[in-house]
């Protein structure tokens, strides 16, 4: 399945990022490019990304998470991310980066804790 | 470069069959040599028993106490090298119906960039269908660029994100390209590595089993000068050494010649930069808090603010502990930072002040007052700032809790950079977090050796104090997830880069008794002998059998004659101090380096004149003790034959046609 993303802009500012398919390391560059474009060149430093429709990330795409996340708190802004699948989430425990991230169960969620 | 592979083939076969025999007679006579070495283990404990315990000369304790405790290190050293070659495996790749993509990556950073070119040369003609070569540039060199272009391989260099920050060398070079290039595996060549065709083809099988990390092979030299006058020959490391280790899963990755799948790299690099990022949570938290302790105010509203602040600064150190994920700490402190900022300067006056600034302009008088009175409380605010030095702590201490780890370019480093010998920090931690590691033995790529004894000397002290700082930063002992042999392999590898001390005892202590006449033990006599030359002997033959065909001469005679540099790796890496290492490359291959030896001619001299001291004043005069002089003056002899070796490495001038060879394959 091919990757590809989504850019929707929220009422509050924020911006919620919808990524697809499998975000690795051969998906990471041009989104990495794409995201962090957005945060440098647009100013939009308040993102969360929906990973309702990641089918499998690996460490290069979790190092991709922690980056932006640099990056938007460093323009005092956030990364929240939103729905991930179960396997998602056992990826993500295995690095550990549920000690980073908060978790949460819907976009929904993450926007009203925003 | 076909001329350059016809050449090698010849030599690859030769070499390579040093590697073929020596797995054959592990393979053959395994049961003996352990049998053997069980048998020389009890003639160690049997001898240091009888010297611990019946021959210490309890009236010279100063001499006899440090020289005891010198053989303890040695036997102990023989008991780890015996666990490491107790059982060395031999290994076949694999077949593997995948072909999956692998970037090769060539780390420069001031080497000539005709050598650079010579190896991406090669690199491109590694016979893989899903690869891309890459030329990681540390020395931002345009030439560079252009040649890689021209020979059509990518190049990368550092992006303006490093600017101010601490690069790590290699480590930060390749961490830096991993990031943009996607290859599943990496294959890390040094500028000077020139590898063969069938480098990747030969090990990616290993990789079948996914749990496999990375597949090391050896380092070979293709301008190897004759007779290995620096000790560079790595034969036994990438021998009997990395088979012994390789079987008890604790190969080591080596910087170079290696392919590494990206995944294991990638998710140990999470694992740490979560790891540092909670103490850097956990350090910043409490300096915040004994910074914010430090504030003075007379307020009383103020006083409680600031109360309040410090008493949240301990509720996020306790949601730390509970578990909850940083991001929420963060934002939480954040929020009540920025409210008792608030409550303290008034924060809301700025904004008012714009509106307020429209109005005057609009010629409203009323306004104007009102402005005059904001400018003093602005003011007021601006005392406060300094009174406090409040906003002194919103510097680094508040980014890092921010979570935006201001003090690195990138956040999530895969290759460790705490260390200079990245590659061995990092294989400990891929061995820690369970992945598993290959030792391939077959030469597949050869570099450069260093052509002289400066830039010899610089590069093991820059290993020697990497290693050390492996041992201070991860101690392997206690590093959580190795399993015991695994801890001992890495242990092995350290403990022998404190020998220096010891063998400085081993060295002076001939010196000693034939100056003074004092002597170590209770006598020296037949039952000096009975003890010690069995296990002496045994041990000797024991590793000569084990080696095979390779030379153990030369390698003994560095780990003796560099007890200097290893003694100042581990005093720079513990006292923390710069312990700079002079080379001056303008005199390389044609200069003396004997002002770098000077502790080794000091120790030759006085040893050949403690023999002829002794002989002269004691021995003639008819008053010595004649064994002693035999067991110290051969001593004394088989010292300098250690040290003459890097004497000589010191003033050696390389024959014109190996030096030259390298610049005309």
């Amino acid at each position: 399945m091919t990757f590809s993303y989504t850019f929707t802009m929220h009422d509050s500012g924020i911006c919620i990022i919808i990524p697809s398919g499998r975000l690795n390391a051969v998906s990471v560059p041009e989104f990495k490019k794409a995201v962090l474009d957005k945060i440098s060149k647009q100013k939009i430093s308040k993102i969360v990304i929906d990973m309702s429709h990641i089918d499998f990330i690996d460490s290069s795409g979790l190092s991709l998470l922690i980056t932006v996340l640099k990056q938007t708190r460093e323009a005092h802004g956030f990364l929240k991310i939103a729905a991930l699948t179960p396997e998602t989430v056992k990826i993500l425990k295995l690095t550990l980066l549920d000690r980073i991230f908060e978790l949460y169960g819907t976009v929904d969620e993450a926007l009203k804790d925003a | 470069m076909r001329n350059l592979y016809r050449r090698d083939i010849m030599k690859r076969k030769s070499e390579n069959a040093v590697y073929t025999r020596l797995v054959d007679n592990f393979q053959n006579s395994g049961t003996l040599f352990r049998v053997l070495g069980v048998l020389v283990l009890l003639l160690g404990i049997h001898y240091l028993l009888w010297r611990y315990f019946k021959s210490i000369n309890m009236n010279a304790l100063w001499y006899a106490i440090p020289l005891v405790i010198a053989e303890t290190y040695g036997f102990v050293t023989f008991c780890l090298t015996l666990v490491q070659i107790w059982r060395p495996i031999t290994r076949q790749a694999p077949e593997w119906d995948r072909t999956p993509s692998v970037d090769v990556y060539i780390t420069t950073y001031n080497e000539d960039p005709a050598l650079v070119k010579k190896t991406a040369q090669a690199a491109m003609q590694i016979k893989w269908r899903e690869k891309q070569v890459f030329i990681l540039d540390d020395g931002n060199r345009d030439s560079v660029q252009q040649m890689a272009r021209k020979i059509g391989c990518s190049y990368i260099r550092r992006g303006e994100e490093w600017q101010n920050k601490p690069r790590h060398a290699k480590a930060g070079n390749v961490n830096n390209a991993l990031l943009q290039t996607a290859g599943e595996f990496i294959l890390i060549l040094d500028a000077d590595q020139i590898p063969e065709p069938d480098i990747i083809s030969a090990v990616i099988g290993y990789f079948k089993n996914p749990a496999v990390a990375f597949v090391q092979t050896p380092q070979a030299f293709y301008n190897m000068p004759h007779n290995d006058p620096f000790g560079t020959d790595s034969l036994l490391f990438y021998g009997p050494i990395m088979l012994g280790k390789d079987s008890w899963n604790a190969a080591f990755f080596c910087g170079s010649n290696a392919i590494l799948r990206r995944e294991s790299l990638m998710q140990v690099g999470l694992i740490r930069y979560v790891e540092n990022t909670k103490i850097r949570m956990i350090t910043n938290i409490k300096k915040l808090k004994k910074q914010l302790k430090t504030v003075r105010l007379q307020d009383k509203k103020k006083k409680y603010v600031l109360k309040d602040l410090i008493r949240e600064t301990g509720h996020v150190q306790r949601m730390l502990k509970t578990g909850l994920p940083f991001e929420k700490c963060s934002d939480y402190l954040n929020t009540k930072m920025q409210e008792a900022l608030s409550a303290l300067s008034g924060k809301g006056i700025s904004e008012l002040s714009e509106v307020l600034e429209e109005l005057t302009a609009a010629g409203d008088m009323q306004a104007k007052a009102a402005l005059e009175a904001i400018h003093s409380s602005l003011s007021t605010i601006q005392d406060l700032a300094s009174d406090t030095s409040l906003l002194d702590v919103s510097g680094n201490v508040l980014e890092e809790i921010n979570l935006t780890t201001p003090d690195e370019a990138i956040p999530v480093q895969a290759l460790a950079t705490e260390s200079v010998t990245e590659d061995m920090a990092t294989a400990m931690l891929l061995h820690s977090h369970g992945w598993q590691s290959v030792f391939h033995p077959e030469i597949l790529a050869r570099g450069l050796a260093p052509e002289d004894l400066g830039s010899s000397l610089g590069q093991r002290f820059r290993w020697a104090q990497g290693t050390i700082q492996v041992l201070k930063n991860e101690n392997p002992l206690t590093l959580k997830g190795l399993s015991l042999p695994q801890r001992l392999m890495y242990f092995t590898t350290i403990f022998s880069y404190f020998s220096g001390f010891f063998n400085l005892i081993l060295l002076l202590s001939p010196i000693v008794f034939l100056f003074t006449g004092v002597a170590p033990i209770t006598e020296w006599s037949a039952v000096f002998f009975i003890n010690f030359l069995p296990f002496f002997i045994m041990n000797k033959v024991l590793f000569k059998w084990m080696a095979k065909d390779i030379s153990l001469w030369r390698g003994e005679q560095y780990s003796t004659a560099l007890f200097p540099l290893w003694i100042k790796a581990i005093l720079s890496v513990y006292t923390g101090r710069k312990i700079s290492f002079v080379v001056t490359p303008k005199e390389r291959r044609t200069g003396s380096y004997l002002h770098m030896v000077i502790p080794q001619i000091l120790i030759i001299v006085l040893t050949a004149a403690a023999i002829l001291f002794y002989m002269f004043y004691k021995i003639l005069p008819g008053d010595g003790n004649l064994i002693g002089f035999i067991v110290n003056s051969y001593w004394g002899i088989y010292n300098i034959t250690l040290l003459s070796s890097i004497v000589r490495a010191a003033v050696y001038k390389p024959e014109e046609e190996t030096s030259g060879s390298v610049l005309h394959v």
